[in-house]
């Protein structure tokens, strides 16, 4: 009887080890993902702003933006790094409120921001859904 | 399965160890720690993350 329940608890084991590791790989996945097209938009909106095709107003809030998208992934790394699931929604969070916040002012300075932006929202949408 | 699954698996860790299945202590900390592939990950975008500072400070410092 004892063998067999721990067989059974073996087996359990096994399975949350597996889809824990399997997850952990999925969120690093997205947040790699989230940053390398965050890093994009950086460097477009830089390169924009040098080209007069954004203004210095929108430029400073960009910049703030990016600032706290970089602090905010690396909270998440670190989140997802110690299988915090409070963590990572806490700086997901303040992800997609940033986001928001940039995101009209940069939208109409670019379609193609625009696109980067939604990417950015849905990944960073996805981790929380997925913690 | 979630990292709120994992976790509900963690407390009930706590209470087995005590008992003597010293097994979860090691099952534990291989789910606290990412796999190669998601480390390396998270590494690439750490990186890329503090340049995205960097690169942030300076614009703002007007450089």
């Amino acid at each position: 009887m004892t063998r067999r329940l721990l067989a059974k608890t073996n087996l359990i084991v096994f399975c949350l080890l597996v889809s824990a590791c399997a997850n952990t790989v999925r969120l690093a996945q997205l947040s790699k993902t989230g940053q390398d097209v965050g890093r994009r938009l950086q460097n477009a909106e830089i390169s924009a702003h040098k080209a007069n095709l954004v203004t210095d107003e929108v430029h400073e809030k960009a910049q703030h933006f990016f600032q706290v998208f970089g602090e905010q992934t690396l909270n998440i790394n670190n989140a997802i790094r110690a299988g915090s699931r409070k963590d990572i929604q806490a700086a997901g969070n303040i992800i997609i409120d940033a986001i928001d916040q940039v995101a009209t002012d940069l939208g109409a300075a670019s379609s193609q921001f625009a696109i980067w932006i939604v990417i950015i929202r849905s990944t960073f949408s996805t981790i929380l859904a997925l913690v | 399965m979630t990292i709120g699954d994992v976790e509900t698996y963690v407390k009930l860790e706590g209470i087995l160890v005590p008992l003597g299945i010293g097994a979860f202590q090691d099952i534990r900390d291989a789910i606290h720690t990412p796999s190669k592939e998601a480390e390396a990950l998270l590494k690439e975008s750490d990186a890329s993350a503090l340049e995205m500072i960097r690169i942030a400070q300076e614009e703002r410092n007007g450089r």
